[in-house]
């Protein structure tokens, strides 16, 4: 076991292999390629589609990507952790569902967005339950909470997948996501704020290292004294909060949604653009940064590809295809699947 | 090689730091751990030796907190103490270096080393911001007392090589002192070539300063005889005996270690 061990890998290099292995291990290749991908995607799209450069598209596409940025942040920290959580899409349809039916049946807006946002957090409890005490893979586990939830969805609104009576959410304090700021979607706004206090979250918090912590070893974890199941349901419940969140900015833009308006697709671009983003599948790895490119990348694709004419079911072809180059790109890095 | 008194004299009649009484522990019919007595006195190295399977890891990890024994009492300094978790063992000022190292290769040298106990500051707990610049400073400021050569603490511990991975493992067990009395170290040198394997026992040897005491598990007798101040021989989950590191031999050791015999007089 002695000739193994390599040269002192820390002492021996200096100048370029040095700086390139840095880039490597920050992430900041990730960035810099989704960078290029974003600059090209604007390229080919402004020729193919000679709207798609105006001010107004562009804010049009932000308020679309929005919803994908706030549900992709919680999607970052569960799959860092070393949870894939699928139930984003779902949990999104059963909190817009019960903060429409809370504001039809009378109550405060503001009621109706806690018990919205309160449905993710009952959401990732279970999966967390499920994951950490139960011991199911969690991939298996949120597959389950997509079903219960999107079912639930439904029945909250009566089985109809629609809101119903769309005045009051419409009018209210619970459709304000339909409104700009100084000419910006508020829904862009938000985003923005949320994915940079996710980024803050994630780089510089204790609750952030601890992702990493137990996404990369969580026997270590525990051999260090980490309380790593409970750290384990947290992400998920996080995870479960933002996509709760994200539920009720679509609902609110639509001033009121039913279980239908969430594309059962979403999910497909969530996980395409947190891995596209860098965010390993094995867990420990990724960055909120490789993350929000990762979003761009989709946002713009999405409303490139529409104001191109191509149609929606092209796209999904083309968003399954860059889900498995960047699983593809991550089992070239890591030695693949075992 | 050993300068140091021998711990058993130790002028006053105060308990031994760590004492451990008839704890036993199996898994399913393996009888891992029966009904062993040890004690661990201040400024110590103990070493303990036996095959593989003989249950020298399962008993460090009951001391350590991450295994729980079926019976059997742990006292520090004569009081019986309660060791559940591996938090309960922190506390105590018990740190353990594992076999596996127990280092997250994701995370930067920093990060490994103040994991679980990073400064913070701002708000409490788990949303406190990190002090990244103190961490590195502070880790940066250990390695250097250490000895121990690592280009940067910003490096992921996954591109170290094996000796500076078990360097870095064994900074983090000794980087809070104020708390640190115990450091159980299984098998440290055990994947480490030649030249790293010296390197990590010189360390050993610095780091024993005042307070602290040391329990090493290891394979290489002579090294141990070298590091110890006695040996303590395991062998299928029961403690045979315990040798003078001075005067044994390794041919005792090795004998005991394969032949196995009922525990000389006196007890560890
Ligand atoms: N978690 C476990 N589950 C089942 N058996 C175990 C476990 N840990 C240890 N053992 C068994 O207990 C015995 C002692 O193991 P161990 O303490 O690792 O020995 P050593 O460190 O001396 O090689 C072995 O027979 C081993 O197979
Ligand atoms: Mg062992």
């Amino acid at each position: 076991m002695t000739a193994v061990v390599p040269e002192d890998p820390t002492t021996e290099m200096s100048g370029w292999p040095q700086r390139l292995r840095d880039l490597v291990f920050s992430g900041k290749l990730t960035w810099v390629t989704l960078g290029a991908v974003i600059v090209a995607e604007f390229v080919i799209f402004s020729i193919a589609a000679p709207r798609f450069l105006s001010t107004t598209n562009l804010l049009n596409t932000g308020r679309a990507t929005a919803v994908l940025m706030i549900v992709a942040t919680g999607a970052t920290f569960g799959l860092i952790s070393g949870a894939l959580d699928i139930s984003g899409a779902s949990v999104m349809a059963l909190s817009g569902t019960i903060g429409t039916q809370i504001v039809i049946a009378g109550y405060p807006a503001s009621l109706a967005i806690l018990a919205a946002i309160a449905s993710g957090f009952g959401a990732g409890l279970v999966n967390g339950f499920v994951v950490v005490k139960l011991r199911v893979n969690p991939l298996v586990a949120t597959l389950g909470m997509l079903g219960i939830a999107l079912g639930l969805a439904f029945i909250v609104d009566g089985g109809s997948g629609i809101a119903g009576n769309l005045r009051q959410t419409t009018d209210g304090a619970y459709g304000v996501m339909k409104n700009d700021l100084v000419g910006i979607p508020l829904p862009l706004v938000f985003a923005v704020l949320f994915a940079a206090a996710g980024w803050v979250l994630l780089a510089k918090t204790r609750f952030g290292l601890y992702a990493y912590a137990v996404g990369g070893n969580a026997s270590a974890g525990r051999s260090v004294a980490l309380p790593v199941d409970r750290l384990r349901m947290m992400y998920l419940v996080f995870s479960g909060a933002c996509a709760a969140t994200g539920g009720w900015v679509l609902s609110s833009t639509l001033g009121g949604s039913g279980a239908a308006s969430v594309p059962g697709t979403l999910i497909l671009t969530v996980v395409t653009a947190v891995i596209l983003g860098g965010v390993g599948l094995m867990g420990g790895t990724g960055t909120m940064g490789g993350t929000i490119l990762g979003v761009i990348v989709l946002g713009v694709l999405e409303n490139g590809m529409t104001l191109a004419g191509w149609p929606t079911f092209y796209q999904y072809v083309v968003e399954g295809l860059l889900l498995l180059l960047a699983v593809g790109l991550e089992a070239v890095r890591t030695g693949g699947y075992r | 090689m050993n300068e140091h008194a021998s711990p058993n004299g130790n002028g006053s009649s105060r308990a031994p730091l760590l004492q451990l009484r008839g704890i036993c522990r199996s898994f399913g019919h393996v009888r891992a751990v029966h009904e062993v007595d040890v004690d661990l006195q201040r400024n110590e190295i103990l070493g303990i030796v036996g095959d593989n399977g003989a249950g020298k890891s399962t008993l460090m990890k009951i001391i350590a907190g991450t295994v729980s024994p079926d019976s059997g009492r742990i006292l520090m300094n004569g009081e019986p103490v309660e060791i559940t978790t591996a938090q309960d063992s922190r506390r105590l000022g018990i740190e353990m270096i594992y076999q596996d190292l127990a280092l997250f290769d994701n995370l930067d040298v920093a990060a490994n080393v103040f994991i679980g106990r990073e400064p913070t500051r701002g708000l409490p707990s788990l949303l406190g911001f990190l002090e990244r610049r103190r961490m590195h400073r502070e880790a940066a400021a250990l390695l250097e007392r250490l000895n121990i050569m690592i280009g940067s603490t910003r490096l992921p511990v996954g591109v170290l090589s094996g000796g500076q991975r078990q360097m870095v493992a064994i900074a983090r067990a000794v980087a809070f002192e104020e708390n640190n009395h115990i450091l159980l170290m299984d098998e440290p040198s055990a994947a480490l070539g030649a030249t790293e394997s010296a390197t990590v026992t010189e360390l050993i040897r610095d780091i024993r300063g005042d307070g602290l005491s040391i329990m090493i598990i290891s394979h290489r007798i002579p090294e141990v005889l070298d590091l110890a101040d006695r040996v303590m021989v395991m062998k299928r989950g029961e403690h045979v005996a315990t040798l003078d590191a001075r005067s044994t031999s390794v041919e005792e050791c090795v004998n005991l270690i394969v032949a196995g015999a009922p525990a000389a007089t006196g007890q560890a």
